[in-house]
């Protein structure tokens, strides 16, 4: 026979997992794209998707680069994409914090170097993305409290909020043009919330997610209109 | 069947639940250890038409940095089985050969002269001792170059500095080892990045190795 505390215990962690998974909170997009120049890929063409790194200023987090590049590499009309680590490796130690170039006119100064234009053409890069922006919580409010009550189970009360904003933004550079091709944006704002009676039941608002997704698309869409 | 779940068995589970739901929000922290070993790509540029000797000393190969940081515990950054690669990779790209010596008492034969790198300072940040996010590391290099005949040409000090973003790592238990391991990486990938960009447009530098390519 079934204990039935047991099960209710089962049945209250179920629900709190599946809670962490399939709930989320409301998320609003932005977004906005300005062309500078046309747009078009070949189909050995790769982009570079790249991070600005500063030593001074906060930098995107790594897994927004990793999924903006991955998002973009697939579906319909995804292109091929070498990612943040593997580039700057390659043209180590010409795209590091304090060498990076700044803007088109640097970056036809770099191109002007044979070993890096022999190097950019080996890897048939045609247009470097740069992606800057963070994701950020403000209005953090509320408490949560779990303690261990009578008879050893584990229980949690209060109600946890956050508001969560991604601000990203992407500039392309057309490496055989030699010229801005444009600049995308995408903002992701949403409210999330952790209501805890007994168990925490976290609704999350991923905006993180949702301006990755969004901007990947944007990509692929600026890049290769057809 | 029956199962039967003792008080005390109860208890430790809960226990156990609200460290797992502690640690989940990232409250734990408390030191680290980093021990990995460094690798920097060969940096691509143009290289000077010169042998040099690069002389990693027993110091210099032993060196690890160690602090203690009040309510966060100690943190250990194992810098010296990196050393050998970090100026091997950055000299080999800046000079045509490059020699590892042994010994600066027995130079070998056709080298024009011998870097002699040294750290001389490090210091670490936690993201909990700023308004930031950071986990940081500072390294600052002595490296010095002598011609054949012993001569100081110059003793170049290389501040670099690496850093790493807390939110890039995601498991709250290892996050201040992989963190501070990516910072410690981050800084000695600056170095190299000074050396290829910079060594030889130092003026005493500059001045040796024209007069050694011009004569």
């Amino acid at each position: 026979m079934i204990n039935p505390r047991m099960a209710m215990t089962a049945l209250l962690t179920a629900c709190a997992l599946a809670g962490v998974t399939l709930m989320s909170g409301c998320v609003t997009i932005t977004q906005q794209q300005v062309r500078d120049a046309d747009t078009g890929i070949e189909s050995d063409e790769v982009i570079a998707v790249l991070g600005r790194k500063f030593h001074s200023r906060d930098e995107t987090e790594s897994s927004f680069l990793e999924c903006v590049a991955e998002k973009t590499s697939i579906g319909p009309n995804g292109v091929q994409v070498i990612s943040h680590d593997e580039f700057v490796d390659e043209l180590f130690p010409w795209f590091e914090p304090r060498t990076a170039p700044l803007d088109i006119d640097d970056m036809k100064n770099l191109f002007n170097r044979e070993l890096i234009a022999r190097k950019l053409r080996e890897k048939q890069v045609r247009y470097i993305v740069w992606i800057e922006g963070t994701t950020e919580r403000t209005e953090q409010g509320g408490t949560l409290n779990c303690a261990v009550a009578t008879g050893g189970v584990p229980a949690c009360f209060g109600f946890l909020s956050w508001e969560a904003g991604s601000n990203y933004e992407a500039t392309l550079w057309d490496i055989n043009e030699g010229l801005t091709a444009g600049k995308l944006s995408s903002e992701a704002k949403g409210r999330s919330f952790v209501p805890a009676i007994i168990i925490p039941l976290p609704f999350i608002a991923r905006t993180q997610a949702h301006a990755c997704t969004n901007l990947s698309k944007q990509l692929k869409d600026f890049i290769d209109p057809e | 069947m029956n199962s039967t779940v003792t008080p005390k068995f109860r208890a430790s589970l809960g226990f156990l639940i609200l460290l797992a739901i502690a640690v989940g929000l990232g409250g734990c922290a408390s030191g680290a250890k980093v021990t990995k070993v460094f690798r920097v790509p060969k940096p691509l540029i143009d290289s000077v038409p010169v042998v040099m000797g690069l002389y990693i000393s027993p110091e210099l190969r032993g060196k690890t940095y160690e602090t203690k940081i009040h309510q966060h515990g100690k943190f250990t950054i194992e810098l010296g089985e990196s050393q050998e690669h970090l100026f091997s990779q950055a000299f080999s790209a800046v000079f045509s050969e490059l020699i590892l010596v042994q010994s600066l008492d027995s130079l070998p034969e056709g080298i024009e002269g011998v870097i002699i790198p040294s750290i001389v300072k490090t210091e670490l940040e936690i993201p909990q001792q700023t308004p930031g996010d950071f986990y940081s590391v500072w390294i600052r290099y002595s490296i010095r170059i002598v011609d054949s005949d012993d001569e100081e040409i110059i003793d170049w000090i290389v501040p670099a500095y690496g850093r790493a973003n807390r939110h890039d790592f995601s498991n709250p238990l290892d996050r201040p080892t992989q963190a501070l391991t990516k910072a410690r990486d981050n800084a000695m990938r600056d170095a190299a990045t000074q050396i290829a960009f910079s060594f030889t447009r130092e003026p005493a530098v500059r001045d040796w190795l024209t007069e050694l390519t011009q004569s």
